[in-house]
Parts: C-alpha cells; sequence; structure tokens
C-alpha cells in the first residue's frame, strides 16, 4: 500500500506565506490534483513532497513513514518537471536508466527494464536519441519513463501538459491518465488549467493564497462550491453580489432572483452557471439587454445585462429558424432557469 | 526592395573587409622578399620564415608564452568557474561588488596593474628573499589575474542559461549531491568551460602591457619578443611570426569546434 499524507504542512519565507495549514491525504492508485492560480501555494506544497524546500512546520508521511527532514534523493518520489529537466548530455536510454543506477542496479538489468519503460510510453524506437533531436511530447514521454522505472511511492506532476500544444494536450492527457490507472501510481499533480485538473483527477484540492478553499471530487467541487471563488475558479460561474429580502435573492440594484424558499438568509453572491441559463426572446423568466454574441461553433456564448449585473449565457448555436438565430445586440431578452440549479453562498 | 537588400551586404562586406585586410596583408607581407616593405614586391619568399624559426627569442618567447598561458589556464579557470558558479547559483550578499572585484583586473590598465604587480613582486623579493621578477611562477601568478576575470565574465553568461531543474532531477532520481555536480552539473558547463579555457589562453598568451615589466633574461614572452624586434628592425620577420601565431591559434579554434561548437558560446 502506498500513500502520501500532509499533515498542517506550512511554509513561511520570512513574513511571507506560502503554504498555511495544509493537510491531505493520496491512498494507492489514486491521482489528486493541487489546482490554483499562480502563486497560490501549489508548487510549493509539490517540492515539499519531493523534498527541494523544507516545511516550517507540520509534516510529510510517505507510505506512513515521515520523510518531513529527508534529503531529495532519500525518498522514492518522481518528480516530472514542466520542463521535463531532461540531461541533455544522455541518451533518452541513459536518461531513463540514470535512476537505477542511483540505486545500484547491474547493467543488464537496468537496460532491460529502461527498454520496459520506454516500450510503456512508445519511445523504445528512440532509446539512441538525444533530448534535443526529440520533439517535446516525446520528451515529456521520455520524462515519465524516467520516473516510472523507478516504481516510486509517489508520482509528482508538474503542469504536465503546459509545454504541449492544445491538439497534443488531449491526447497526453489521457494517457498520462491511462498509464496511471493501470499501473495504478499514486499521484499528485500541479496544476492552474481546472479543465485538467476536472478530467484527469480522483480528487481535487483548489488552493487560493497558500491555503485550500476547497476538496473534493470534480462533482463536489462544480455542483457544489463552497464559495464565490470556487464557483468562479472552477468550471464557468456567473457570480452575482445581493442580499436575501423577504426570501427572495435581490442584485444590487434589486432585480430578483428566481430563489429556493428557505434559502440562507445570509448569503452574499447568488450564483448560477452559464449553461443552465435558457434565453429567449419572449417568454418568462428576468429581464435584460443583450450586449454580446460569440459564436463558438458548436455553441454561442451570450453576455446579457440585467440590471447592473453582466450574465453570461452558453447555449448550443440556435438552427435558421430559431427565434434566437436573429437576436441583435441591444434587443431584449429574458432569461430562465430552474431556481434549484442556482446557488446562494455566504461568502 | 532589391537596392535595400545591395546596401545591406555591402555594408557587411565593407565590415569584413575593414576587420580582415590588415590581417590579410600581414600574412601576404610575410612572403615578400624585399627587406623593406615595398609594392610591387621584387619577389617572394619563405626566408622571413626562416629567420623567424632560427632566431632564438621567437622560439623561446613562443615556448614560455605557451607554457605561461597553459599554467594560468589550468590554475585560473577552475577557480574562475567556481567564483561564476557560486554568482549564478548562491544567495550571498554583495554579489555584485564581488563581480566588479573579479573582473578588477581586465578593468585596470594593463600597464598599471603590471606596474602595480612589479611593485608588489618586488617588495615580496625583499622579504621572502627569492626570485619572482622575471621567472615562470611570477609570470603563470600575473596571468592568473588574466584567466580567471575573463572566466569569470564568459562563465557567468554560460550558468545563467542553464536549467537548475535539471539538476534537481538528478537529486530526485537518488543522486547525492556530489554525484549530481559530478554527473550532471559539469557535463552541462562543458560548453562555458571550453568557452573559458580558450578565451583565458588567447588573453594570457597575447598579452603585453600587464606581462612588459615582469619578464627577465630568457624568461621573456612571445609579444615581448616581438616588440624587442621592432625597436631594431622593420622586416618582414615579424609578419612571419604574426602569421605563425595566427595559424597556430585558428588551428586550436578549429580543434575546440569539433568538440563545443564555437558559435553556440561565443
Amino acid at each position: 500500500m502506498k500513500s502520501l499524507e500532509l499533515e498542517n504542512v506550512c511554509k513561511k519565507y520570512g513574513e511571507a506565506v506560502a503554504v498555511t495549514d495544509m493537510s491531505m491525504h493520496i491512498l494507492t492508485g489514486e491521482l489528486v490534483s493541487l489546482l490554483g492560480p499562480s502563486g497560490c501555494g501549489k508548487t510549493t506544497t509539490l517540492r515539499m513532497v519531493a523534498g527541494f524546500v523544507e516545511p516550517s512546520s507540520g509534516s510529510i508521511r510517505i507510505n506512513g513513514r515521515d520523510v518531513t527532514k529527508l534529503a531529495p534523493y532519500e525518498r522514492n518520489t518522481a518528480l516530472v518537471f514542466q520542463s521535463y529537466a531532461l540531461f541533455p548530455h544522455m541518451t533518452v536510454a541513459q536518461n531513463v536508466g540514470f535512476g537505477l543506477e542511483m540505486r545500484k542496479v547491474g547493467k543488464a538489468e537496468r537496460e532491460e527494464k529502461s527498454f520496459e519503460a520506454l516500450k510503456r510510453v512508445r519511445l523504445d524506437h528512440l532509446a539512441d536519441r538525444y533530448p534535443r533531436q526529440l520533439s517535446g511530447g516525446q520528451q515529456q514521454r521520455a520524462a515519465l519513463a524516467r520516473g516510472l522505472v523507478l516504481n516510486p511511492d509517489i508520482f509528482l506532476l508538474d503542469e504536465p501538459l503546459s509545454n504541449l500544444d492544445a491538439k497534443l494536450r488531449g491526447e497526453v492527457r489521457s494517457e498520462i491518465r491511462g498509464l496511471q490507472q493501470s499501473l495504478e501510481l499514486t499521484t499528485l499533480m500541479v496544476t492552474h488549467d481546472q479543465e485538467e485538473a476536472l478530467t484527469m483527477s480522483d480528487k481535487l484540492v483548489l488552493m487560493e493564497a497558500g491555503g485550500v478553499r476547497q476538496s473534493g471530487t470534480a462533482q463536489d467541487l462544480y455542483e457544489q462550491p463552497a464559495d464565490a471563488f470556487v464557483a468562479d475558479f472552477v468550471g464557468r460561474s456567473n457570480v452575482i453580489p445581493g442580499r436575501i429580502e423577504d426570501g427572495q435573492f435581490r442584485t444590487e440594484d434589486g432585480t430578483s432572483m428566481p430563489t429556493v424558499s428557505g434559502s440562507s438568509v445570509d448569503a452574499r453572491y447568488y450564483t448560477v452557471r452559464p449553461e443552465k441559463i435558457t434565453l429567449s426572446r419572449d417568454g418568462d423568466g428576468v429581464m435584460g439587454t443583450l450586449r454580446e454574441r460569440l459564436y463558438l461553433g458548436a455553441q454561442t456564448e451570450y453576455t446579457v445585462m440585467v440590471g447592473n449585473a453582466s450574465i453570461s449565457v452558453v447555449t448550443a448555436t440556435p438552427g435558421p429558424d430559431d427565434m434566437r438565430a436573429s437576436l441583435r445586440v441591444g434587443d431584449a431578452v429574458r432569461l430562465a432557469w430552474d431556481a434549484a440549479s442556482a446557488r446562494l453562498l455566504n461568502n | 526592395m532589391r537596392l535595400t537588400r545591395l546596401t545591406y551586404r555591402s555594408v557587411i562586406f565593407l565590415a569584413y573587409l575593414v576587420m580582415l585586410l590588415p590581417v590579410v596583408l600581414l600574412v601576404v607581407t610575410s612572403f615578400f622578399k624585399d627587406a623593406i616593405i615595398t609594392f610591387p614586391p621584387s619577389g617572394l619568399s619563405l626566408d622571413w620564415y626562416e629567420n623567424a624559426v632560427q632566431r632564438e627569442e621567437f622560439l623561446t618567447g613562443f615556448i614560455v608564452s605557451f607554457k605561461v598561458a597553459a599554467l594560468a589556464t589550468v590554475i585560473g579557470v577552475p577557480l574562475g568557474m567556481a567564483a561564476a558558479l557560486a554568482l549564478t547559483r548562491s544567495s550571498i550578499r554583495g554579489k555584485q561588488a564581488i563581480t566588479t572585484f573579479l573582473l578588477g583586473p581586465i578593468i585596470v590598465p594593463g600597464i598599471v596593474a603590471g606596474t602595480a604587480l612589479y611593485l608588489t613582486f618586488l617588495m615580496a623579493q625583499n622579504q621572502l628573499d627569492m626570485d619572482i621578477v622575471g621567472t615562470l611562477p611570477g609570470l603563470v601568478a600575473a596571468h592568473i589575474l588574466l584567466t580567471i576575470p575573463w572566466t569569470v565574465r564568459v562563465a557567468t553568461a554560460g550558468l545563467q542559461g542553464l536549467d537548475q531543474s535539471v539538476e534537481e532531477a538528478a537529486a530526485n532520481l537518488g543522486a547525492r549531491p556530489w554525484t549530481v555536480f559530478i554527473r550532471v552539473t559539469l557535463p552541462m558547463m562543458r560548453p562555458a568551460i571550453v568557452a573559458a579555457s580558450m578565451f583565458s589562453f588567447i588573453q594570457s598568451f597575447e598579452n603585453l602591457e600587464l606581462t612588459l615589466l615582469l619578464v627577465g633574461p630568457g624568461m621573456s614572452t612571445l609579444p615581448i619578443a616581438m616588440l624587442n624586434y621592432l625597436e631594431f628592425q622593420i622586416d618582414p620577420t615579424l609578419a612571419a611570426v604574426a602569421t605563425i601565431q595566427i595559424v597556430v591559434i585558428a588551428a586550436m579554434m578549429l580543434i575546440t569546434d569539433r568538440y563545443v561548437k564555437l558559435s553556440r558560446i561565443v
């Protein structure tokens, strides 16, 4: 059984707090993502697990053993760097064999294992090339193989897709997830890309300003965001400030929003996802003015002003017979949604 | 369009012409027959090469210069590399001041530094009761003051581009700090080391000003031997000596280029 536990981990640089009171638990075969904007402390956390940064307080345990004070080379973690960090003066095979060499594995066994690992990432035919002779995607697969071959306790991925072009990204995403699941790698991944985190992870930890804002499955974070920050960061959301009056949520200019009865009287934000809203020329719902229409191919995104609040709506692009197809900027429209699909948040 | 391209090419051509013309003329005159350079020459000959090789001061000068440059490079480059590594990597205070201090010897005019060294050596000689001026160790010590700053200058630029995550990757894969240095850092520093060594060697080999006061009987460098010759004669022997030098240095660069592409480091 493999596991990674962080308990009340803090990291301070002088007065500046990088990570504060971070606790989490990863079990065998799980992929957990640290998600958050840049500077939120996710990379510092990853580097503490790898041993490059020593926590100011708290403890880190790998497979139950306290590694908080151990040097990087005394831990069995495999970190795949954002820049891949392959050794430029070694061939792909030598790169992959390096970790085994450090573990004093004999030459024959080393070569066999390296070849196996390279085969797993479909790079066995390029074993004798140098990193600079490989494409970005191939370099990344070499970096993955270099980690895989060691059968690490914890697999660490630092922004694995950020250096790849959009088309390759989807492919590599499923490849990494496939490898991780078939080898049951216990993995901690750092990313600022919410789509990457949502699609690849078993669990997400959303961080901001050094602390955890919310953790849970992708569904948890998407359907039940704990606060306005989470609602806005995970997926897209309309976050409208206002307050509850007579059981109804009213925006700052007094427009009333569909509200489920019995909502918390302390609510300060009203959130609703763009895809939950139906837009029509003249139906039921909240009145607004069309300010912008963006054609995205399969989908169309509308921005509608309701009083002072700007609300985004995403729908399938209407066909030519649809009343909405002839909408112009400045037209009056109606927005309708199920009160139950909205969430009221206190902060 | 065509005109601008033509102008562009002519400017490049002119720049190369200005840079290479003296060198070409030097090489050409070394084959002229006449003792006083005239154009056109009355004939061509290799006499001046014969004279250059036979005159003892040039041969000794070449050997002394080579020894001094080689020793100053072998001692100065590792020291300079260590300093450059510390200056690019560690978070010690006053980096800027240390850098300026290390570059000092090549910022100060050579003749000033040479005089200062001469006086220092004289005082040390009196205190220690041993010869320093006019000895090989004295010259090497002085030239290390050239090779350290040149190494710091060339290597700092090279090391700044060195991706530190590659070394972290080695540590992550289980390598201890010393192993990381030997197996990863040092090989990645190779282009910087080669560039620094080459610059240091050439700077030491051709140095005149700093060395002027520090040479002694039988312990003179090639540039000083050439200067001395020039005081009494102006025949093409010097052109022949200079041509040999150009060939030697060009050969060194070509050999270096086989191992590390010079276009990538300069």
